[in-house]
Parts: C-alpha cells; sequence; structure tokens
C-alpha cells in the first residue's frame, strides 16, 4: 500500500461531469484538487440530453466554446407524442421562448456522452486539475469522524491512499461514500429500468424542429421512450420502463423494445427503418434516495447524491449546480469560514432542487396526460419551459416551480375523484369503450382546470343545465339549478337548445357587460358538455331499455 | 363577434388527447363520419359539416352522402344506414323523447345493439364539438 500525504486541498471521486466541473472550478480558483476516475475515457454513458441551465456554468468554466467548436447537435427543445396520436402530431415546447435573464443562447446540446465527458476532464485537466483515470476509489479513509482521503485501486491492479482536506463523493451511481456509510436507500416509489442503444435509420425529426428530443408516451403507466438526435445520422433511442413490466414480459431485450415501439404510432413510425449499431445498455439500478450530502470533510454531488428518472434532462443539470453549489461551500471552507454552516447552505440548495425534480418526476408519473395538457396551456406554458429549462435552485426559480408543483397536485386530485377522466393513468389504453362521458370529461378539464376564467359554481350551474335542457327541462325549470347571471344563463339556453340560434349579438353583450372571452368559452364548454353528457346517457338508456325487454342477446351477437 | 377563434382553442394540441379517442371513434366504421355530418347538419353547424362532409364522400361516394342527407331522398338509402341515420338524428333533435321504440325500429331495420352504441356515442361527442365551434363561429 502506498500513501500520499495531505497534498491536496480537495479529492473528488469520479470524473463525469459532476467531478470534472468541481474540479474545473476549483482549479480555476488555483485549488489543489485531485480527480480519480474508475474508467479510463472515453465510455459509454447514458444522458446524453442536456438542459439549458448548463449553459452559463459551462461559460464559467471556460468550456461552453469547446462544446460548441465539437459540434454537438444543437436542442432548441423537447416534444411529446401520443401512444395512438397519428405519426406528425406532437406537443412542442421550444426553450428558447422564455430565456432566463442569464441565457447566454437560446439552445442547449446533445451529447455523445463518451466524448463529452472525456473532453471535461480534459479540460478540468488542461485548467490545472490533477486527473488520474483508472482510478477505482474503494474506500473514504476516516480519521476521527473525519473524511481524510480515498483509499484507490490503479489501473495497474495497486492501491494507494490519497489524502486531502476534503473528500468529494462524484461517484455517481456508484455512491461510493453513500454506499459505505450505510445511506443510500432505493426509492420507495420508483422501480424503473432503462435499455438503450444508438440507431442508425431512425426518420429525422419534421422540419423546423431539428435537434429536439422526442419522448414518446406509450400508454403504459411509468413507460416512455426517448429519441435524441447526435451527430452523423445516429439517434440515441431508450426506453423506460416499470421493472415490473420488464420482468413479466419475459422477452429478449431486442422482442421487449419492438413490443414497447408497437404501443405508440409515432415511435413506430419513426423506428420503420431503424438498425441498431451498439449493443443494448440495461440499466438497472435507477432510483434511490441518500440520507444526507453532507458530512465532516466531505460532501456528495451529482448522481450519487440522488437519482431518480431522466425524465427531464436532469443528470447533467443535478450535476452543474451541485458542483457549483459545493465549490461556493469549500471556498468558504478552504477560506478560512467554518464547515458547518456551508455544508448546511449546500445541502439545503442542491436538496431543495432536487426535491422540485423528484415531486415534477413524480406528478409526471402519475399523470402523463396533465402534464402535456399543462405544456400546451398558454397561461401555464411560461412555468413548464422556466421548468424544462433546468436549474430550479435559484429561489425565485424554485418559488415558481413549487407554485407549480401546488397547482399539479391540485389537478392530479381533482381528476382522480373523477372515475371516468380521460386524464386518469391507462384511460387510453382500451379501445372498445371509450366514452363520450370520458372524452368530454376531458374536454372540460383541459380548458376548465386548474385556475379556471369563471367561478367553479357557474360552470357547474352551465354543465347541469346543459344536461337538464336535453333532458327537456323548460328554461324556468332549468333557471332552479344553481346561479347565473341572466345573460350567462341566456347563453346557455341557447347554446343547449339550438346551437346555430346563439348570435354575434348575443356576445357582443356579454362583451359589453365585462364577461371576459375567456371565461365566456369555458361557460359554452361546460353548457355543450352537458348536452353531450346527457345524450349519451339517454341514448344508452334507450338501448338498455330495450335490452331488458327483449332479452337482447340475440341482437348483439348480429 | 363571438368567442375569438385564437383564444386557446386555435391551438391544434389543445384538443390533442381528447381528440384522440374522437378519432379513435370514427377509426372503426365508414358510416361514422356520414353520422357526424348528419348530426352537424341537423345543428346546423356548417362548420362542422364542412369537416366531415368530404370524409363521408371519399368513404362512400357523393352520391350516396348527398341521399343519406337529403330528407327527400332518404328512403331511397339502405334500411340500416337510414335507421342509424335516423337515430342520430333523434338524439340530436328531440334526445328526451327517444326511448326503446327508436331501437326497436332501427333494430328491426337490420342495425345491431353495438352500431347503435357507436352511434350514441358519436352524437353525444359531435353535440358538444358542434355547440363549441357554433360559439366561436
Amino acid at each position: 500500500m502506498n500513501g500520499t500525504g495531505s497534498q491536496f486541498d480537495v479529492i473528488i471521486i469520479g470524473g463525469g461531469p459532476a467531478g470534472s466541473i468541481l474540479g474545473s472550478l476549483l482549479a480555476q480558483r488555483g485549488r489543489s484538487c485531485l480527480v480519480l476516475e474508475r474508467d479510463i475515457h472515453p465510455r459509454d454513458h447514458v444522458g446524453e440530453s442536456l438542459t439549458p441551465s448548463t449553459n452559463p456554468i459551462f461559460k464559467q468554466i471556460g468550456f461552453l466554446e469547446k462544446i460548441e467548436a465539437a459540434g454537438f447537435v444543437h436542442k432548441p427543445g423537447a416534444c411529446w407524442t401520443a401512444p395512438r396520436a397519428p405519426a406528425g402530431k406532437f406537443v412542442a415546447i421550444r426553450l428558447g421562448d422564455f430565456p432566463p435573464p442569464d441565457a447566454t443562447q437560446q439552445y442547449t446540446y446533445n451529447v455523445e456522452r463518451d466524448v463529452f465527458d472525456a473532453m471535461l476532464i480534459r479540460h478540468a485537466h488542461e485548467l490545472g486539475a490533477r486527473v488520474i483515470q483508472g482510478a477505482g476509489a474503494q474506500q473514504v479513509l476516516f480519521e476521527r469522524d473525519r473524511a481524510v482521503g480515498v483509499r484507490a485501486r490503479l489501473a495497474d491492479g495497486a492501491h494507494h491512499d490519497f489524502y486531502g482536506r476534503f473528500v468529494i463523493d462524484a461517484s455517481g451511481r456508484r455512491c461510493v461514500l453513500a454506499n459505505q456509510l450505510g445511506f443510500k436507500h432505493k426509492d420507495p416509489e420508483f422501480d424503473q429500468v432503462a435499455m438503450y442503444s444508438w440507431f442508425k435509420g431512425v426518420a429525422p425529426n419534421p422540419p423546423g424542429y431539428e435537434g429536439f428530443l422526442f419522448l414518446h408516451f406509450l400508454g403504459l403507466e411509468r413507460a416512455w421512450a426517448w429519441q435524441i438526435p447526435l451527430r452523423d445520422g445516429v439517434c440515441s433511442i431508450g426506453v423506460v420502463t416499470h421493472r415490473s413490466d420488464f420482468k413479466r414480459a419475459e422477452q429478449s431485450p431486442d422482442e421487449f423494445f419492438a413490443s414497447l415501439v408497437d404501443r405508440s404510432v409515432s415511435f413506430a413510425h419513426v423506428m420503420q427503418g431503424a438498425e441498431r449499431i451498439r449493443p443494448w445498455w440495461l440499466e438497472g439500478d435507477y432510483s434511490y434516495r441518500i440520507d444526507r450530502l453532507a458530512g465532516d470533510g466531505w460532501l456528495i454531488v451529482g448522481d450519487a447524491l440522488r437519482f431518480i428518472d431522466p425524465i427531464f434532462s436532469t443528470g447533467v443539470d443535478v450535476a452543474a449546480y451541485s458542483a457549483q453549489f459545493a465549490f461556493e461551500a469549500l471556498e468558504e471552507a478552504l477560506s478560512g469560514g467554518d464547515e458547518a454552516p456551508a455544508w448546511a447552505t449546500y445541502e439545503r440548495r442542491v436538496s431543495d432542487g432536487v426535491d422540485v425534480w423528484y415531486q415534477f418526476t413524480s406528478l409526471f408519473y402519475k399523470l402523463q396526460n396533465l402534464f402535456t395538457l399543462f405544456a400546451v396551456r398558454e397561461r401555464y406554458r411560461e412555468q413548464v419551459v422556466r421548468i424544462l429549462q433546468g436549474n430550479p435552485y435559484m429561489p425565485e426559480s424554485l418559488e415558481r416551480a413549487r407554485e407549480m408543483i401546488s397547482l399539479m397536485q391540485e389537478s392530479y386530485g381533482t381528476v382522480m375523484r373523477q372515475p371516468g377522466s380521460l386524464l386518469r393513468p391507462g384511460a387510453l389504453n382500451g379501445t372498445g369503450h371509450l366514452s363520450a362521458t370520458v372524452a368530454v370529461d376531458a374536454l372540460v378539464a383541459s380548458v376548465l382546470g386548474p385556475g379556471g376564467a369563471t367561478d367553479p359554481a357557474w360552470r357547474e350551474a352551465a354543465y347541469q343545465r346543459g344536461r337538464a335542457f336535453a333532458r327537456g327541462a323548460s328554461e324556468a325549470e332549468a333557471r332552479t339549478i344553481g346561479r347565473l347571471p341572466a345573460p350567462v344563463a341566456q347563453l346557455v339556453f341557447d347554446l343547449a337548445r339550438t346551437p346555430h340560434g346563439i348570435t354575434d349579438e348575443g356576445f357582443e353583450a356579454l362583451y359589453a357587460a365585462g364577461y371576459s372571452a375567456e371565461s365566456l368559452l369555458e361557460i359554452t364548454f361546460a353548457a355543450a358538455v352537458g348536452t353531450g353528457v346527457e345524450r349519451r346517457t339517454l341514448g344508452m338508456e334507450a338501448i338498455e331499455a330495450w335490452e331488458a325487454t327483449t332479452g337482447n342477446r340475440e341482437a348483439t351477437a348480429r | 363577434m363571438r368567442i375569438p377563434p385564437n383564444l386557446q382553442l386555435r391551438d391544434p394540441d389543445f384538443f390533442h388527447t381528447p381528440f384522440d379517442a374522437w378519432r379513435e371513434l370514427f377509426r372503426r366504421s365508414d358510416d361514422r363520419q356520414l353520422i357526424a355530418t348528419a348530426v352537424a347538419q341537423a345543428n346546423w353547424v356548417w362548420s362542422c359539416v364542412a369537416q366531415h362532409r368530404p370524409i363521408a364522400v371519399a368513404q362512400l361516394s357523393e352520391e350516396e352522402v348527398r341521399r343519406a342527407l337529403d330528407p327527400d331522398e332518404r328512403s331511397s338509402v339502405a334500411p340500416v344506414r337510414r335507421a342509424l341515420l335516423d337515430f342520430a338524428e333523434q338524439l340530436t333533435l328531440a334526445p328526451n323523447e327517444l326511448s326503446q321504440e327508436n331501437v326497436r325500429a332501427a333494430v328491426a331495420a337490420g342495425a345491431s345493439v353495438e352500431q347503435l352504441r357507436a352511434v350514441v356515442e358519436i352524437a353525444a361527442q359531435a353535440n358538444v364539438i358542434n355547440r363549441v365551434l357554433a360559439a366561436r363561429a
């Protein structure tokens, strides 16, 4: 066993983005740091899609120019497709639509991680960080409960102890320190697996959407696919699914993948002529949390501090910002400040931001359709875009994200209280019994969701009166249902009875009386939906009555 | 001026999920576009007629669609189709008067219960969409 005295300010376990960015920041500041990387770059890694939030940090360490010069694919946004939507139909979010104040550009990048990570660790080295590749950290060395160094197995097989004032675990999902201290726990909510590979011959993105990340929903709870265009006509394609679905299928990776492709019209369309050019890469150890992110002489950064799911391309965002915040905490401590408050600040900043990612991911999986509806609605679009831009760590973005989470949770509760809602998970899975009730529920939810422009009691009254009119209620009878201002009640009546009878003059009077177009749209929808729901009820009742009378079976079989 | 057409619904993605369900219904039978046309015609919502009629014509023929939608010529249409159209129009114009007698008549003309259920789904949804579009005309 060889040993090296306390010659480093900081020892970093892991030379992925978190370790390399932290190494770069420290080296820029003239701190001595050692990066111990287990692999020898370049090496494969999942997570090719970045968020724009990382641009300022890459700029800060002088790496943004290198990314640009390397010619990585520009990623201006992300698109979703629904499982049964026709090919070519998608929801798009353009990340540059609402540029943050510190935006350096309106796009981010899709990067081949083997090349990107190799460039980044080399960059750290060029800035002055000491980098040893092929050095797998075995354990963190402690003296009197304080981390003082790292024991690593070098490429030649020998073990070596390195000492420093601080030890940073950036070992990714190996979680060297958390495993050693027993701080790592499997996440109770997520049990996902991912399989991915590179393909050629994937249909190119539609014109105007070059470089966009495509997410294909597969109509399975907790399952989705990514399609990330890389350079030279290569596409990273991956699927994330619940572990139990993967196990239950008892299929080879190729068969299982093919079965998932077939679940989405759009995904199947783009994969028609695709050819896999690399082996499958399976990721199993997927979702976990870590009890503590900081301790006496140590911090945890990047994937090593928590990993959930890459749906929002958060991997490098968490890596970059945890590295940035760790750098600030380390600078405080290295400059003679008190370690404890600096660590506490670090832990709070990182935890707050990562918790936001976690909650978003969790909500997303609970209700994919709902998330999409928020994304396409004008009034929430900016908030959704800002979330997808990354960096939920700053106070104002944290506050905005929490507000959005609260709205989504409220909507989630509303949807789940409606058994027939099309927005419920799996509601679109069946093909034979999509009912008007279900579909119009979704229509209502899409317009009358959270933050509607009208009093909810008015919408309910409009809906119930729409139903009553379809049942043949008179105007006087309908007036007893809920309360509506007279001109609005007239609109509901006209609309329910004779849709062609509503007039421009009627609307102009309503506008003149101060009703907004948006609120009238909601009223219109509520009333229209009421008429549809009641018609369906009446139609089905007539059929059932006839069936009950005749004993029906022969007619159904006809 | 009615509800401004650029208000939210203008975004084609806005209806995305619910319309998926509706489209799914239409995929399964040629006559469904014809029925949606008949409902829109009964509601006098010509923008919806303009949407569905050309598809019905493409699936059937101009002559068949014209006869099916013209009250004076409907008697020349095949009995099952005629029964389904009558059922949809009844559900549109006087839903509260619909009874098992209408079902009995349609079945007697050769319609199946499954077909009638589909007509109910389509007519109910078309009645919703007709009204929304009428308000935004």
